[in-house]
């Protein structure tokens, strides 16, 4: 079940021919921030490449770099060492043309919008990239995440579930080639966090973009990934790539299968043995 | 595949690293708002204790103001004789006040696009604000007051040093809270511009500004009242040009003539309060979407 670090994505019918095929490739990623007590080395040598389409989650204890990784990964801090391509953009370029979907741990919509009119903010920012691709309709893709309801309402109006559903929903929106997700669900109750889980799962379904997701929780790292990127701390290092072989769309009640349990135990192993051999 | 859909087995999820998650119990929404007719009627009656003990309290101090000047007529005119004063020769004071709103709108106006551009600058560049910071400090703690002669000297007894005074009073408050609006961004919405490429100017419009209006909003209600207060003592300074509030009440007061001057503050009173209910009016319309204005 566990694979060489470097692979391509799933679905590998034909390999890989051109670099656009490769959508996120981390090589040989650095980075070391100076705090007041020294450098810390935050990333060491980190190779990953995610292949199109494909849904990989970074799991690890605090401190491993996955968040650090994730926003290298959107343009948010420099790398020192190493490569980082997008679908063989650098993140310069990709964000100038608007490749980067970010979805960050609080919701960040603005509270004197409209729930559409922060869907629609992407687009209005930075005009000079042209969207060459189609963009659905906002009210449908409301719709879709359920906020059929709450187009016209603000933010403050909204639940903090539904808050985060209007984040996901501006980050499909543009219709970006990778979507970053940083913890998206980490502020919200269990029941929540599962829903929204269900339904990001549902939506991404549909058109399966490339999705590097960061999370701290096992059990949403095996519902949602293709594979699961295990790092352990001090420095930031890929300790293990699991492939989750689990079927897609993935069917009601995984959770509470045998082979989802072993998914959930083997990433704890590599988990704990991180931890302890950081320790 | 083996679909041994065990449930005990979900208590693999109270696990070191899970257990937050696994913990949290679906929290219940909060409970719905008190019904509306009640609320409304809660509400009309909080409005009419609040609107009925403001009045008790103006009405309080007209009777201890009454005895007063009854007692001692050399502390404190009677109120009547006051606005005989204000009735007899409207005009006069009008034009007055007219002259002390232009002082102070002027000066305030120019003070408050300097300080928005300027924090502008400086919130794009730390070199500029390096630069201004220390300038605008010693600006700050030297009293503008102070300044008011010379600069009756050097621009001569014309608006023109009034309109420095009144503007230089708010100048600093203005600029240090429109520069901490713009810097309030919210960091995850600023992720987000940035992996959206938002130019400066998007991320100044869209994101800035909106972010600041709450700060500039409380600033201007802090800061024109002090302008006005800019107005009336470049006034008194500029002796010799005899139009103003300000100017009214020193020359009331150097003849003794207790009336005219408090005819004159119930004047600057007023323009004060509807200077005051202007700025609330204007927050009221632009900042409904932000949770102060729900207090309200």
């Amino acid at each position: 079940m566990m694979s060489v670090l470097e692979r391509s994505g799933p679905g590998t019918a034909e390999a890989p021919t051109d670099l656009g095929e490769r959508g996120i490739v981390f090589e040989g990623v650095g980075k070391t921030f100076l705090t007041k007590s020294g450098p810390t080395r935050a990333l060491d040598d980190v190779s990953l490449t995610i292949g199109r389409g494909e849904f990989v989650t970074l799991i690890g204890p605090s401190g491993c770099g996955k968040s650090t990784l994730l926003k290298i990964a959107a343009g948010l801090i420099d790398h020192d060492e190493g490569d980082v391509n997008l679908f063989g953009q650098t993140v310069e370029a990709a964000a100038a043309s608007k490749n980067i979907g970010l979805v960050p741990q609080s919701p960040a919509l603005l509270p004197w919008r409209t729930v559409l009119g922060n869907v629609k903010l992407p687009l209005q920012v930075n005009r000079r990239a042209k969207l060459d691709r189609e963009l659905p309709d906002p009210v449908e893709l409301l719709r879709l995440f359920g906020l059929g309801e709450a187009i016209d309402k603000r933010p403050a109006q909204l639940s903090g579930g539904m808050q985060q559903r209007v984040s996901i929903a501006r980050a499909f929106y543009f219709e970006p080639a990778v979507l970053l997700m940083d913890e998206p669900f980490s502020a919200l109750d269990e029941f929540t966090r599962e829903m929204l889980r269900d339904e990001l799962l549902r939506i991404w379904d549909r058109d399966k973009k490339t999705v590097l997701f960061v999370t701290h929780s096992v059990t949403e790292a095996v519902a949602v990934s293709d594979r699961v990127v295990v790092m352990s701390a001090r420095p930031g290092r890929i300790r293990a790539v699991i492939d989750i072989d689990l079927p897609r769309p993935r069917p009601e009640g995984i959770e509470t299968t045998l082979e989802f349990h072993e998914f959930e135990d083997l990433i704890r192993k590599e988990l704990k043995g991180g931890w302890n051999h950081g320790s | 595949m083996a679909r041994s859909a065990l449930a005990t087995a979900k208590a693999v999820d109270l696990d070191a690293f899970d257990s937050d998650a696994a913990a949290a119990v679906p929290q219940p929404r909060a409970a719905s708002p008190a019904s509306a007719p009640r609320a409304k009627k809660y509400r009309s009656w909080t409005a009419l204790k609040v609107i009925g003990s403001g009045a008790l309290g103006i009405v309080l101090a007209g009777i201890v103001w009454e005895i007063i000047a009854t007692v001692n007529p050399f502390f404190l005119p009677h109120g009547l004789e006051v606005w005989d004063l204000l009735a007899a020769n409207p005009l006069v004071f009008l034009r007055n006040a007219g002259s002390t709103l232009q002082v102070t709108m002027v000066g305030f106006s120019c003070s408050f696009l300097l300080a928005f551009l300027l924090a502008t600058v400086m919130v794009h560049s730390k070199t500029v604000e390096r630069v201004i910071m220390p300038l605008v400090v010693i600006l700050k703690v030297t009293p503008s007051v102070a300044i008011a002669p010379a600069l009756v000297i050097a621009f001569g007894f014309g608006f023109l040093p009034k309109y420095i005074v009144a503007g230089l009073m708010v100048f600093f408050q203005l600029l240090v809270s429109t520069l901490m609006g713009l810097r309030s961004v919210d960091p995850q919405t600023m992720d987000i511009a940035k992996t959206l490429h938002a130019s400066k100017l998007d991320v100044l419009f869209r994101l800035r500004l909106p972010y600041a209006l709450p700060f500039i909003f409380s600033a201007v209600k802090v800061c024109l009242p002090v302008s006005v207060i800019g107005a009336v003592v470049a006034e008194y300074v500029a002796a010799g040009q005899l139009t103003g509030l300000g100017a009214a009440i020193e020359i009331a007061a150097s003849s003794g003539d207790m009336a005219r001057v408090f005819a004159n503050i119930a004047v600057l009173a007023v323009l004060g309060l509807g200077l005051s209910f202007l700025v609330t009016f204007a927050e009221r319309f632009l900042l409904s979407w932000h949770p102060s204005s729900a207090h309200n």
